[in-house]
Formats: C-alpha cells, structure tokens, sequence
C-alpha cells in the first residue's frame, strides 16, 4: 500500500471539495454527484487500506513525505494505517458516502447546495486526515477542519428562518433564551470546542517537549519515557487532563455537552454525519489512540496509580453525561433534539468504557468504547436520517405535531425501529452487545456510583427512543406521510439492517481473537487484543437486560393510547423536574449568566472607559487641541520675509542655547 | 573609479551646453537630451559600481581635488539622476521651454552629485551653490506670481544660509583638531542644513515653495535636491567625530534631536488639518526630513560612543 494510495483516502474528499464549490454555483446537481462519487472512491480505497492492514497481521503501514521542520524536528505529511484507523476510516468513509447519497434528495433545491457540498466534502476530508494522520500536527490539522466545517454547516441556514430554530421561541430559563438560531449555533460549536483545544495544543506541546517528537507511533513506542519524564516534573496528571480536554469538547462531554444539543439547527443530513456518527466519535477515537498507550506506559514506569485518579476522572465524567443527558431526552418535544441527547449520552458511555480500562481488563475496556463507538455510529446514523425523513413529511421537528407514520412510512419505520432497539440494548442488536459489555465493566470495576448512573442510563435510553418512536409512527395519523425517494431511503435501510447484521455476527469476530487488533497494533509495544468472548456477568446482564425492557415497555405501555402522560402545566414538583430537564438542568442558563454575563458586565464597564475616557480623548480633545495648535503653527507662515530671518537666527540661538545646557549639565 | 564623479558631471555639464545651443528648438529634442545624459551618467556610476566592492561610507580622507568614491556617493547619485529622468518629461508644458528646465535640472543634478562626494572644501561651497542656483531657477520657471513670490524667498534664504555655510566650511577645514571651534563650526553648518532640507526653525520658506509653487520644478526640490546636503551631513559627522571632543559631541546629538523633533512637530502638525494636496506633501517632506534629521542623532551617537564608523560597517 503505498503513499499515494493511502492518501487518496482523504485527499479525495478534499478534491470534491474544491470542485464541488465552483461547479455548484451554476450546477447544483452536478456538483452533489460529483461530490458524492468521489466520496465512493474514497470509501473504496478506505477498504482496500483495512483490506491491506489486515492481510499484513495488522502491521502498521507509515508512509510519510517531509512537510516542514522546525528545532531539528520533522514534521511529515503521514499516515499511519493500523487496525484501529483503517476501521475507523472505513467507518468515516462509507458512512460519508451514504449520506451523501441521502443528502443528494434531501437537499434537492436548497439555495445553498454549493456551500453544503463544498463543507460536506471538507469535513469528510478533514476527518479521515484526523483519523489516519501519523502526527499530531497533522491530526490537530484534520481536527480543526472539522471544526470549521462543521461550524458552517450548523449554520448553514445562516438567514436564521424560525423554522430552522432549535429550542422552544420565547420560552426562557433563568432569563436565558431556550432557544437558538442557526448562526448562534454555530459560533457555540466553534467556541466550545476551539476554548478546549486551548488545552488539547498545550497538551501537544507539553509531549512535544517530554518526548521530542510529535509521530504518534514513536510516541507509542516511547511512553513509559514520556510519562516517567513528565512524572518527574510533577505534570503527569495536569498533561493528561489538558491533552484529551479537546477530545472531550469534541465528543459533548460534560461540561462541553451544551453545542452538541444546539447543533441541531443544521441539516438533518449533517446532525447525522457530523453531530452523530463521525466528528463526535472523533473525541473517542483520541481516547482510543492515546489512552491505550497511557495504561502501557503507566504499567511499565509503575506509574499506574498515579494515572488512575485521571481515568477515574475520564469514567466519572463520561457516566455523568450518560445520566444527564438521557435525562434531558425523556422530556424533549424535538426529534432531532432528543437524538442529540442521546449521542452525547451515548459518547458518555465510550468515555465511561475508555475510564474503566484503569480498573478492569484494559483490552476488553477499549474494546468496549470501540464497539460501541462503531455501533452508536451506526444506529444513531439511521436515527437521523429517518428523523430528517419524518421531518420533511410531517413540515415539524415537534413529535407532538407527527403520528401515525407508520402507516405511510413502512420501511422507514423498520430501519427507526431497528436502530431504536439496538440503542435501547435489545439482543442480539450490535448496541446490546457493547452496551452491556460497558455495564458489565462497570459492574466488575466496583465503583457503584458509576455503574448506578450507567444502569439508571440505560433505562432512560430506552425509555425515551419508544417515547418518540411511539409518539411519530404509532398512535393517530396526523398527517398522510410517504416515503421518500429512494436515494433518501436507502441508506437509513441499510444502515438499520447492517445494525442488525453486526449485532448477529457480532460474537465470532471476537471470538476470533487474532481479528482484535484494534487497538493498537500487533508490532507496537502497544498490544492489547482480546483474546475471546469477554466473560459476561449473569447478574450485570440480567439488571441490564431488565432495564433495556422495563424503559421499552414502560414507553409502549404509556404511549400506546395516551398522549401526553404527564401534565406539565400545574405546579409541584413534577412540573419542577419537568422544567429542570427541559431547560437542560439551567446548564446553559448558569453558562450565559455567569460566563457571558460577565463577560458582557465587564464589556460595559469597558465600554464606559472607552466612552468617557479614551473616545473623548483621542476624539475630541486631541483633536481640537492639534486642529488649533495645526492653525496656529500654520499662521507663523506667509507674510515679510523680515520674520523669516529673524526665525532663521533664533534657531541659531536656540542652538546655541542647547549647547550650554548641555556644557552646563555635563 | 573615482572618476565617476568627473564622468558623469560631465556629461551633465555638456548637456547643458547642448541644450543651450538647440535652445527653443524642440522641447521634446531637450527632454530628449537630459534624459540621454542622466542615462549615461547613471551608466557610469552603475559601470563604476558594478562589483558592488565599494565600502558604503568612506572613511579615508581622500587627497585634495578628489572625489569619495563609495555606496553614500552611489546610491545619492543614482537616486538623483533617476528622480530627474522622471521629472524631466513632465517639463514639457512649462511655458518658457523645457530647455531652460532641463539646463537647471542639470547642474543641480551635477551638484548634488559633486556634493555627495566631494572631499574638497571648496568643491562643497560651489556645489553647494550650483545646487541653490539650480533650485530658484527651476522654481521661478513656471512664471506665475506664486511661484515667482517663492522664488524670491528661496533665493533671499538660499543666499543668507549660503553664508552660513561658507563660513561653517572654512571652520571645520581651517580649526585644530579638538577644538571648541569644530563645534560651532557644525552648528552654522545645522543652519545651512536646516535651510536647504527644511528643518524647523530654518524651514520658513518651504511651505511658500512646496505649497504655492508650479508642482513641476517642486517635486525634484523636495526629492532629490536635499540629498546632497544630507550626504554632506553624514560625511562631517563622520570626519568631525574623530576630532571633536566627546563632551561636545553630546551638545550635537541634543541639537540634532531638538531638530529632529521640531521637524516631526511642526511638519506633521501642519499637514494634520491642511486640505490641499501639494501643501500638505510640504509640511509632509518636512516631517521626513524630521524623521532623517533623528538618524543623524544616531549616527552622531554611533561614532562618539563606538569606533568611527560602527554604524555603518555593521
């Protein structure tokens, strides 16, 4: 596999990018079939590379050409294709392909279709470069691109319509709108994210500056080195707390969660590529790559205690998010709202997984947040696209305003049904699988806490996916609705059928053993593998068993006849609770009043400085008191030529003066 | 290849005399002829330069009748000589012929040439005042009022500065080294300076000048004519650094600075609320003569407290 070929993987993308903008002005559906074809390329040779990987016992392939040096240190234009970034890139790739076959229907006549192309392409670019860069400057390259493009395609309905709004209009929290336009959205997503890889690029320097090399695998080749350097200088667990705080940004954790919700004012196609199954995961795909290599590291120096208070941090965090944010999914009236809580409930999960591998079997512990990172993209994909699907039918994002889908929307009904199951943890669907691996850890590890948090989770999943699965294509019909074209429907089919699949076939990949190399690879020091079908605890997967249906049934159960089960107009604590989860635990609220409010309060006061002060100054008494002194010197010209002597011999005077001051003064 | 200096003012001097000759014939053909000269000259001092091996500042006397030979010399020439090939076309609607301008363009070029590079005393004070002569010629050219009331002034000031230099010059050649006298000698030459760069307090007749006169003759007065004086600036710096007492040296940098500031004040002071163009480019070419009057501070320091020529060799 040589360099070109790997590369192609993400300079494709890129390629459509830069084709697709042009064209697109003039010809918008050229420009999505362009787009969308090279995007297939892409995905195809993304196969070959895991195809290529494999057949090599999961050995590393680098390849690399010099792109610039700085302090005797190279940095190259590399890829580093092992068994966990050829997966995920072949992850990235086709799901990128299939939803821009979708994307191709879905944003049929939208004004924008250029711009929308040209960021699609750009994102997908830029994230295959994060997943198979070598380096991390090239992965900080390919993590900022996502950044940006994905910035732009939340707003990409920038004019702000009320339609495209997330959030309920005039509804407020603390005297915080609970709603948000598209252009707000955005630049949330970009400041959340950007103000953690503040730490993410300290982080980048603070290894840089312990191991003299920014390669990923020497650095997996010397981390007990880089540890026990950093260990000496007391910056071990400060390192590691700002080296992955862009990962947590990146995957919506607590408490970087807020953008991912207000994502959502983007197009569906986009929630589902970028804001569910691929740029979130990217947070993941940085624990994956690194964590690993940290446990190695730390086992080797004898550091392991002192990193585990980090991991404990990681695991806490993550079963937090789970928590919360399934709580605030139980009550949301948006579909596409109450799927962005869910992902980010879901990366909570992963995180929790990537935490536990400190205190269980580490290999099995990654294994988990992989699988499950590889499922949740899946389901949470066909969860969107038919969410986009029943949006367009229904003209609402409200699931009050849908029901009844069933009867117009029978496969999309299937592919919503079966990835809803395979969110909730239903067997032998792929999410039941890693779900309740992550449950078993949890269980195994003895840190209670965490896995009441994960159990009380996993009910609330399940609960609020039959919530608005009920709701939207159960009960009456509210509107005649049709599926939609086939370039739309396809995709969320299969992607509801291959979750399935994966979950059926599930067990002999793993039981195969050699196929694990996930990880990391079979030549790094970095080897963890797991070896087969990881041991389940009977009582752990009899609880989660118990709650994946308890949450199903209690939502069938109430949604089946009654539509609104709980009041919230009255008072008393229901009301309370309900407000306290609608309002998304006053986080955002709390982050308005006491980071923008203060910020705005000291904006003021600046203002009144600059107001009073500065503008007077430099704008009125500066200037008139020039403008007169400029008239005055002006004024000493023209007239006899007697005054221009006499100015001429008092500058001789003058001169003569400086010299005896200065004879004086010395 | 000190012959430079000879070649080239030369050339310019016949041109002169050639233009003389074909005097009203065609105000193209005298274009035509100044432009050939300020080529040829530029030939010879782009020929003399070539290897590019010339020390930037000179710092061996030369011997009487000769000429500096070195990057000051160079770029000073070069820099006049291609200011006067642009300026030169534009003469062509100056109503009394182009030939008159072309022939005092010439030996102003000439001199400022001759001044930049003159190691002579007496060859100072003659191309000092060719230069002067040139400039009130090219200015009273244009034959409005305005330009005539300026040249007036020019040459009135021009002739009373003119004095001043005359007598700095006989100063700084005829003192003993370490005297107080070399002093002095550097201030009657500041007022010299002052005039013919237009540095306040001596600036009086530029705004009058600049501001009022035909735009023509002007751009090469506030361009190219005062680089010669600044030449000669550095280049007595330059020898009196090594002869001039420290503590002295000191009173010549305050000068200099109070100058310097004077200069940037007043200049840009006067062109703040100024509304019209060629009035506020004068009070703009005095606040850059300003700004060149603080690098001879810095030069003036750089020889008293390092080795003479510190500056320029680093």
């Amino acid at each position: 596999m040589d360099y070109v070929f790997l590369n192609a993987v993400w300079v494709l993308p890129f390629l459509g990018a830069v084709t697709s903008l042009p064209i697109g002005v003039n010809h918008k559906r050229s420009a999505a079939f362009i787009s969308a074809v090279l995007l297939g390329f892409s995905a195809l040779i993304s196969t070959y590379a895991l195809y290529a990987v494999y057949t090599g016992g999961f050995r590393p392939v680098l390849t690399s050409i010099a792109w610039f040096s700085f302090g005797g240190s190279k940095v190259s234009v590399g890829m580093l294709a092992d068994g966990l970034s050829t997966m995920m890139s072949l992850l990235v790739a086709w799901l990128s392909f299939s939803i821009a076959v979708y994307s191709y229907e879905y944003m049929e006549g939208d004004p924008g279709t250029h711009r929308y192309w040209f960021f699609f392409d750009f994102f997908v670019g830029s994230m295959l470069l994060l997943v198979l860069a070598d380096n991390l400057v090239l992965l900080l390259v390919g993590w900022e691109g996502t950044t940006l493009s994905s910035y732009a395609l939340i707003g990409h309905w920038y004019s702000d319509e009320k339609d495209r709004w997330v959030g309920d209009e005039g509804r407020y929290s603390l005297g915080v709108p609970n709603w948000s336009t598209p252009s707000n959205s955005g630049v949330r997503a970009i400041v959340f994210t950007s103000f953690a890889d503040i730490g993410f690029i300290i982080g980048i320097g603070m290894l840089y500056h312990a191991a003299g090399t920014l390669s990923v695998y020497a650095i997996s080749q010397h981390m007990p080195l880089i540890l026990s350097s950093l260990g000496k200088e007391g910056m071990l667990i400060p390192f590691l707390f700002l080296f992955s705080l862009g990962a947590f940004a990146k995957s919506a954790q607590f408490p970087f969660h807020e953008w991912l919700v207000t994502a959502m004012t983007g197009p569906t196609s986009v929630s589902a590529l970028i804001h569910a199954a691929t740029m979130v995961n990217a947070g993941v795909y940085f624990m994956l790559r690194f964590m690993p290599m940290v446990i190695y590291g730390a086992h080797v120096d004898g550091l392991f205690s002192a990193v585990q208070p980090f991991f404990l941090y990681v695991a806490v965090i993550g079963a937090f998010t789970a928590f919360m944010m399934a709580s605030q999914a139980l009550v949301s009236n948006e579909l596409k709202l109450i799927l962005a809580f869910s992902t980010a409930s879901q990366l909570g999960y992963m995180f929790l997984a990537v935490g536990l591998s400190a205190y269980t079997v580490p290999s099995v512990a990654f294994f988990a947040a992989f699988s499950h990172m590889i499922s949740q993209a899946l389901f949470k994909a066909a969860l969107f696209l038919a969410a986009g699907a029943l949006i367009h039918e229904f003209s609402s994002r409200y699931i009050k305003d849908m029901g009844g889908a069933w009867h117009g929307m029978k496969w999309t009904t299937v592919a919503f049904l079966f990835a809803a199951l395979s969110l909730s943890g239903v067997p032998p669907f792929s999410g039941f699988w890693d779900k309740d691996l992550i449950l078993d850890l949890a269980f195994e590890s003895g840190v209670w806490p965490l896995y009441l948090l994960a159990v009380a989770g996993a009910f609330m999943t399940a609960f609020y996916i039959f919530r608005a699965f009920m709701i939207a294509f159960a009960g009456p019909v509210k509107k005649e609705a049709e599926e939609p074209g086939r370039p739309m429907l396809l995709p969320y089919l299969a992607l509801g059928l291959i979750t399935l699949l994966f979950g059926v076939v599930w067990p002999y990949p793993v039981a195969l053993g050699k196929s694990m190399y996930l990880v990391l690879s079979e030549d790094s020091p970095v080897r963890l593998s797991v070896p087969a079908l990881p041991a389940f605890n009977a009582y752990s997967l009899a609880i989660s068993l118990i709650m994946a249906f308890a949450g199903l049934g209690l939502a069938v159960y109430l949604y089946a006849h009654e539509r609104e089960v709980i009041r919230t107009s009255g008072a008393g604590p229901i009301s309370w609770l309900h407000s306290f989860l609608y309002d998304r635990w006053f986080i955002n609220s709390i982050y308005y009043r006491a980071i923008v409010g203060s910020f705005s309060g000291l904006a003021r006061a600046a203002e009144l400085v600059e107001r009073g002060g500065f503008d007077a100054f430099y704008n009125y008494t500066v200037p008139s008191a020039f403008g007169a002194l400029s008239v005055r010197l002006r004024r000493i010209q023209g007239g006899p030529i007697s005054k221009y002597v006499s100015a001429l011999f008092a500058g001789l005077i003058l001169m003569a003066v400086i010299y005896a001051l200065v004879l004086l003064v010395r | 290849m000190v012959d430079a200096v000879i070649y080239s003012v030369s050339i310019l001097g016949a041109a002169a005399l050639l233009v003389t000759a074909l005097a009203g014939r065609s105000n193209k053909l005298s274009v035509l002829v100044g432009e050939l000269a300020l080529a040829g000259s530029a030939a010879v001092w782009l020929y003399s330069v070539y290897p590019l091996r010339v020390p930037l500042l000179a710092t061996a006397r030369a011997s009487m009748g000769g000429f500096y030979h070195d990057g000051l010399s160079a770029v000073v020439s070069l820099t006049v000589l291609f200011v006067g090939a642009l300026v030169i076309p534009a003469s062509v609607r100056l109503e009394r012929g182009a030939w008159q301008f072309v022939f005092a363009l010439m030996l102003g070029v000439a001199g400022t040439i001759a001044l930049s590079s003159s190691t002579n005393p007496l060859i100072v004070v003659a191309a000092w005042g060719l230069v002067a002569v040139s400039s009130y010629s090219m200015v009273s050219l244009a034959g409005d009022r305005d330009s005539l009331i300026g040249s007036v002034k020019y040459a009135f000031m021009s002739a009373l500065s003119f004095q001043f230099l005359i007598i700095s010059i006989l100063i700084l050649s005829t003192a003993p080294a370490s005297s107080k006298l070399l002093v002095f000698g550097m201030i009657l030459f500041f007022v010299a300076l002052g005039f013919k760069a237009g540095i306040p307090p001596f600036h009086m007749w530029l705004p009058d000048v600049y501001g009022y006169s035909d735009p023509v003759p002007v751009s090469m007065l506030s361009s190219s004519m005062k680089l010669g004086a600044l030449a000669l600036a550095v280049r007595l710096i330059e020898i009196s650094s090594s002869s001039v007492p420290a503590v002295y040296g000191t009173s010549l940098i305050a000068i200099l600075v109070v100058l310097s500031l004077a200069g940037m004040l007043v200049g840009n002071l006067g062109a703040l609320t100024q509304r019209e163009v060629q009035r506020m480019m004068a009070y703009s070419s005095i606040a850059h003569v300003g700004y060149m009057t603080m690098a001879l501070a810095v030069l003036c320091a750089a020889f008293e407290y390092n080795s003479p020529g510190a500056l320029i060799l680093h």
